[in-house]
């Protein structure tokens, strides 16, 4: 629909010009490609002026050589982000076809739509202009210019893209007197040259493309080649960017989000009535945030920032990460815990230490445990100097229990936000057994090969809260639909016989899944032989395209811990000709081990697999593709019995 | 919301019409709010469940929706009960409406908390860009309402009134929608006069309503419907579209006064008749191209075949990258009137192309019109409802001798004799300037869309097979996939076959292509070969090795793992899959066992699959074939069932004896 629209929106043809620099950037010479490459960056160029005021206008400059027909609604199409604080001044795009008859297209044939995916009102908005004749051997080029006052002084270079570079260059124009620190991340360090009037530039030149889509790898911008920069005035709190500064900031920002009323106190003496410890009240008010606030993102302005008052977030019984956040806060202050925000971006490796700007999307609440609550079964805390020990709570995921915190965010950084200042803080890695799978079956098969089984699953920990998500994402009726989904995956055919599922709105207790179900024909005859694959259910997934390199880590979600335990019970007049040999793999990655018995005239299998890392550097693939081999191996592998009495 | 339209002859342009549509179907429309709410039963605030549907997220209570284009107001009235976390999410309300042209008053909206106790919204009312072009304003005003727990009822009302002097061109009752709608009350008032409109009549009808829901007019003129029990509409695959299943209710205004079916489709396909011959009436031009395309002496059907052929080389606009206005006009692409101009201008849309092939076949002496169908991807032809909307495109039809020849030249992709999947098994009407006609087109068998695979495998010592892989994607199989990469280049096209062949694979298989042939001639299948590896799968067991009969896995089959089904299992054409694959043998191989040949023939559904063994080879075959679409709800558990064994054919095993002296080499 949107397309008809622009269609019918652009202006009438009339002969154009194009800017010297898109003429110029379309006279070069491109390399040869691979033969799937859509397009090429020949030129993208970012200016950025900072005048005393802080006032910040941009100049967008990109030029692309189209090289296939894919690329034409990708980079045909130019879309531009504002908001209420910022302006467009201008916007312009051309296309430059081989017959040099340039088209040109501007602000009039802009349409302009709302950009809020996830909140339910946002003033985030975009102009999209559709570029004219976006097709293979013309290159087409934009510029606009964007004016605003930033809440946060830093700008982020993403030179890297999914396709090549051929050239970049990025500037920065500071007041005079103003300072900058640059970071460059994952990519070398390039030094700029400056003038002595405050300006700053950097050169890259052919910028090798970072495909996209490879299973298993980190965010995109955890592996792009990027360049961050934080500028200040002198002399002044941010002189230079920190952790801690940027923490200052936000500590300052939220100093009175967090004013209780009496209702919420009232609230609060409710929920705690009947505690009798620390824990409990801590226990009683997260499981009251979790069950009773929903999330609902209403952003405006700083608002992207700044959450709405505790009073607010209670009133409403909504709100979004921060919003949530700081209810939370508010309410634990009530009982005399203290509590912190915590800023994280929720694809890890995003934030790096050693570059302190606020790459961040989400807030979650760094609870400063009292000495008398017992941390034992409190996973997700670290020691920090200054703060003793702090427990990290995720106000929105409802699913991760009091003392976890969602696999997205363990092992990776988050600030600290504190009166004092920030502190950066690496999120613990939960250890395996934390996150628990305990897969049980008894499997009876008949002599003519069909299978009963009842089934038991019991999760805790990462494996829980995934699978909640996706079960009470379904309404009721079709979360059957989710276990027959899984049992397909192994199983040819069956029919699912029981299916229950225990706890399932209790996030602080083990999930419990029991069905059963038949599978005809699952074990096969051939000749006096009846084969069987022992590990019934179950895929331990991590496949490797053989077909392309692999050129990004591995990242797993979680570390942990999964264990198989079937009997299956054969039928009389069988004995076993051949079993699969035990399976044990212990490196730094992985530990797995499986074995198949016959005890009687059970076959039980066993298995453990651990995940024991969240990351495995390129280096370290090899090993972790053979890994993955021998545990793929080990679950095609059959036994075969033979039959001894008729 | 929705379509508000200026009586003072203001036309919305066709975008912003189409818009508007859309938001027409997207929308609820709407009755008076005040600050009345209904009386709440006791026993809705004690519900549980869904009690008709058990295991709901959340289900519409009540639902009132009042339109009266006369006082230019519409209203609207909800109540949701609340049954889970996840149906919390009815909480957070958006009602789009046209910016300038109507808006959002008087917004109520409250919580019932399962104690009874009541939380009145009190929040703000956002006004959310969606889109802005050229004119269109598309807003949105959103809010959520406060305290929303599982177990309450939430309910909320607004008015939108439109701007005076409109009305209503189209409107429409969304009966059924993602909820279950246990009680639900629709209220319309039309213009008294619908002369002072730019239209002379009005009238309405409804689509898939229980056969106990009629809407009833009034003495004044308005309609009332009341609904209970509507059921939420269901998600599923190989379903017929939503809008061919969901309960509505359309009224509109037309120029046409009220007429018999017959009587409207006999006076449109007059018109569409008269319309057509005036395009190809340019004798001079079609006979000077006729005769460079066919010789005299060609036998009739060699000459639609030349015609067929002349017609698809024209340049066909309608296939094309869209394109931007400014494009259009650069190229000075112009509107043709008539078959001259396509023949000069040397392109055309789908329109012109159909149109341009009956002229030339009108000029070699056949018999030919068009038939106008509903392409049932889309939308359904109910000749009683008297819209000429649903009969979006045209078939050519020829007569050769005795037969019908229905064809679609205007469609690149599709050879002669083969017309797209969704423009067959349909219902029309044949444009003629005696009087339309309501016909039938006859649907494809499975014979017209195949997936012919020709494998030839050797297997090694260590177990792992090796060797190539041709599949060719006959009649609407080729046809679908020249459809959807039509604009892609030779590297994203081997690209996609690629993808799909290795999703039929073992996950562990490598296909590299190595022939991409026949994409340009559409009478041919396109045809893909390549090489085939597939690693051992570690079944080498004492002296044995077990493989599969086959190694293509079955997508549709994967499709239908659910017990339960609410929808029609349909397929969008009959269709055919064959398998012929040999693996030769290392020496000292032979096969010990051979599963028995499963052969199912259940319908419209047969399959094969079997295994012979030839010197040092095995020979597999495997036929699957679907003769039919649509497979009514009732025989969901035999479908299942068979598309199961389908599944169990497919993985048995053979198993091969490795000789003693072959284990130790």
């Amino acid at each position: 629909m949107f397309a008809i629209a622009l269609a019918g929106i652009t202006a009438a043809a009339r002969s154009h010009s194009a800017p010297p620099w898109l003429t110029t950037a379309a006279h070069q010479q491109i390399p040869s490609y691979p033969s799937d490459t859509m397009a090429v960056v020949l030129f993208e160029q970012q200016q950025i002026s900072v005048d005393a005021n802080g006032h910040v206008e941009t100049l967008h400059r990109v030029a692309y050589k189209i090289l296939r027909p894919e690329a034409h609604d990708t980079y045909g199409t130019l879309i531009v982000p504002f908001d209420s604080e910022t302006k467009i001044k201008s916007i312009n795009a051309w296309s430059i076809p081989p017959s040099g008859d340039i088209y040109e297209v501007g602000a009039k044939e802009a349409m302009e739509t709302g950009i809020s995916p996830d909140a339910l009102y946002s003033d985030d908005r975009q102009k999209i202009i559709s570029i004219p004749a976006a097709d293979p051997g013309n290159v087409i080029g934009y510029e606009y210019v964007q004016e605003e006052r930033p809440y946060i002084r830093e700008e982020e270079w993403r030179f890297q893209q999914t396709i090549p570079v051929l050239k970049a260059s990025f500037s920065l124009q500071l007041a005079s007197g103003w300072k900058m620190d640059s970071y460059w991340v994952n990519y070398p360090e390039s030094k700029p040259q400056m003038s002595d009037r405050g300006n700053y530039q950097w050169d890259l030149a052919n910028i090798p493309a970072l495909p996209h889509g490879q299973d298993f790898m980190p965010a995109f911008d955890a592996v792009r080649g990027r360049l961050a920069i934080e500028y200040y005035q002198p002399v002044s709190a941010d002189d230079p960017v920190t952790w801690q500064s940027l923490g200052s900031w936000y500590a300052d920002l939220t100093k009175t989000s967090r004013q209780t009323t009496p209702e919420i106190q009232q609230e609060v003496a409710q929920l705690t009535a009947n505690a009798h410890t620390t824990f409990d009240k801590i226990t009683a008010i997260t499981n009251f945030v979790h069950s009773q606030i929903r999330y609902v993102a209403i952003e405006i302005g700083i608002g992207g920032f700044q959450p709405h008052s505790a009073d607010v977030v209670f009133k409403n019984r909504y709100g979004d990460c921060k919003d949530m956040t700081t209810l939370l806060s508010a309410m634990l202050e009530q009982i005399g815990v203290k509590s912190y925000y915590v800023l994280i971006d929720a694809d890890r490796g995003v934030v790096m230490p050693n570059v302190p700007t606020l790459h961040v999307d989400h807030a979650i609440l760094a609870i400063q445990l009292p000495a008398d609550v017992p941390h034992g079964n409190l996973y997700a805390t670290v020691d920090d100097p200054k703060l003793g020990k702090l427990l990290f709570f995720d106000s929105t995921d409802s699913h991760c229990p009091l003392g976890y915190i969602p696999a997205s965010l363990q092992d990776n950084y988050g600030l600290v936000v504190t009166a004092a200042g920030g502190e950066l803080v690496k999120l613990p890695l939960l250890p395996p057994t934390t996150n628990r799978l305990m897969r049980t079956a008894q499997f009876t098969l008949s002599p003519s090969g069909d299978l009963s089984a009842e089934t038991q699953e019991v999760r805790w920990g990462a494996p829980a809260e995934d699978l909640r998500w996706t079960l009470l994402s379904a309404a009721p009726k079709d979360r059957v639909k989710i276990i027959e989904s899984f049992l397909s995956t192994f199983l040819t055919n069956f029919q699912l016989t029981k299916a229950q599922l225990g706890n399932l709105n209790v996030s602080d207790k083990n999930l419990i899944e029991v069905y059963d179900f038949v599978a005809p024909n699952y074990a096969k005859q051939a000749g006096d032989l009846l084969i069987i694959r022992p590990c019934v259910l179950g895929e331990k997934e991590l496949t490797f395209d053989s077909e392309k390199p692999r050129e990004y880590p591995v990242e797993f979600s979680a570390s942990t811990l999964d264990t198989d335990q079937f009997s299956i019970t054969l039928p009389p007049g069988f004995a076993p000709e051949q079993l699969p040999a035990p399976v044990n793999i212990s490196d730094a990655f992985v530990n797995y081990s499986s074995e198949t018995r016959l005890v009687g005239n059970v076959l039980q299998y066993k298995r453990s697999y651990e995940v024991k890392t969240s990351f495995v550097a390129v280096k370290d693939l090899g090993q972790l593709k053979r890994d993955f081999q021998a545990i793929s191996d080990d679950e095609r592998s059959l036994a075969v019995l033979h039959r001894v009495s008729p | 919301m929705g379509c508000a339209m200026a009586s003072s002859q203001r036309v919305l342009s066709a975008v912003l019409l189409c818009f508007a549509i859309c938001l027409l179907m997207l929308l609820p429309p709407a009755t008076r709010a005040g600050d009345e709410w209904l009386p709440i039963n006791p026993a809705d605030l004690a519900l549980k469940d869904n009690p008709a549907s058990p295991g709901s997220n959340a289900m519409i209570l009540y639902r009132e929706e009042s339109v009266d284009d006369s006082r230019h107001s519409q209203s609207e009235y909800f109540r949701i009960k609340i049954f889970t976390d996840a149906g919390k999410k009815s909480a957070d309300v958006e009602i789009p409406y046209s910016k300038g042209m109507e808006s959002v008053t008087a917004v109520r909206a409250r919580t019932i908390l399962p104690s009874g106790s009541i939380v009145d919204f009190s929040g703000k009312i956002y006004d959310k860009v969606v889109v802005k072009a050229g004119g269109l304003k598309i807003y949105e005003k959103t809010f959520s309402l406060p305290d929303v727990q599982p177990g309450c009822i939430i309910e909320y009302k607004y008015q939108e009134p439109f701007d005076p002097g409109s009305y209503f061109a189209v409107m429409q009752w969304d009966v059924q929608q993602d909820l279950y709608l246990r009680d639900g009350k629709f209220t319309f008032v039309p213009l008294a006069d619908p002369q002072q409109t730019e239209y002379q009549y009005f009238a309405w009808r409804t689509l898939f309503l229980p056969p106990a829901a009629h809407p009833e007019r009034q003495t004044n003129g308005s309609f009332i419907l009341s609904v209970h029990d509507i059921p939420a509409l269901a998600d599923e695959p190989y379903s017929v579209p939503r809008d061919m299943l969901r309960s509505r209710v359309e009224f509109y205004y037309t120029q046409q006064s009220k007429e018999s079916p017959d009587q409207f489709w006999k006076r449109t396909g007059k018109d569409w008749g008269k319309k057509l011959d005036s395009f190809v009436n340019k004798k001079g031009a079609l006979e000077t191209d006729l005769a460079a395309t066919v010789h005299p002496n060609d036998s009739p059907e060699t000459k639609l075949r030349e015609i067929y052929l002349r017609v698809q080389k024209i340049r066909n606009l309608s296939f094309e990258t869209s394109k931007t206005a400014e494009e259009n006009k650069r190229e000075k692409i112009a509107v043709n009137s008539n078959v001259q101009d396509v023949l000069r201008h040397g392109y055309g849309t789908w329109q012109d192309m159909n149109a341009l092939y009956v002229g030339l076949a009108r000029a070699a002496g056949f018999d030919a019109t068009l038939i106008y169908v509903a392409p049932r991807d889309r939308t359904l032809f109910l000749p009683n409802y008297e819209d000429p909307g649903e009969l979006q495109v045209n078939v050519v039809d020829v007569k050769l001798g005795p037969q019908d020849v229905y064809l679609d030249p205007g469609s690149p992709q599709y050879p002669y004799g083969l017309v797209p999947w969704y423009e067959n098994a349909v219902r029309g009407v044949r444009a003629s300037k005696d009087g339309g006609e309501i016909v039938a087109i006859p649907g494809d068998d499975d014979s017209r869309a195949q997936i012919l695979r020709h494998t030839n495998l050797h297997l090694t010592p260590a177990g792992s097979l090796a060797g190539t892989l041709t599949v060719d994607f006959v009649g609407q199989d080729g046809a679908v996939w020249r459809s959807s990469d039509r604009n892609d280049d030779e590297t994203g096209r081997r690209k996609d076959l690629h993808d799909e062949i290795k999703s039929w694979l073992p996950s562990n298989a490598t296909f590299t292509i190595t022939k991409f042939s026949d994409w340009d001639d559409n009478s041919k299948p396109i045809h893909v070969e390549g090489t085939l590896t597939i690693p051992s799968d570690n079944t080498r067991i004492l002296g044995r090795i077990i493989l599969p009969l086959s190694f293509i896995q079955s997508q549709i089959a994967r499709s239908f793992t659910s017990a339960q089904r609410v929808n029609d299992v349909y397929f969008h054409y009959p269709y055919q899959e064959e398998d012929d694959t040999s693996i030769e043998l290392p020496t000292g191989y032979k096969v010990e066992t051979f599963p028995k040949v499963t052969t199912l023939s259940k319908g419209a559904i047969q399959y094969s699959i079997g295994a012979s063994e030839q010197a040092n080879a095995v020979h597999l075959t495997r036929k699957f074939v679907v003769n039919g679409m649509d497979f009514p709800v009732k025989y969901y558990p035999t479908v299942r069932a068979i598309f199961d064994m389908v599944k169990t054919g497919d993985a048995d095993d053979m198993v091969l004896e490795v000789s003693t002296t072959a284990q130790h080499n």
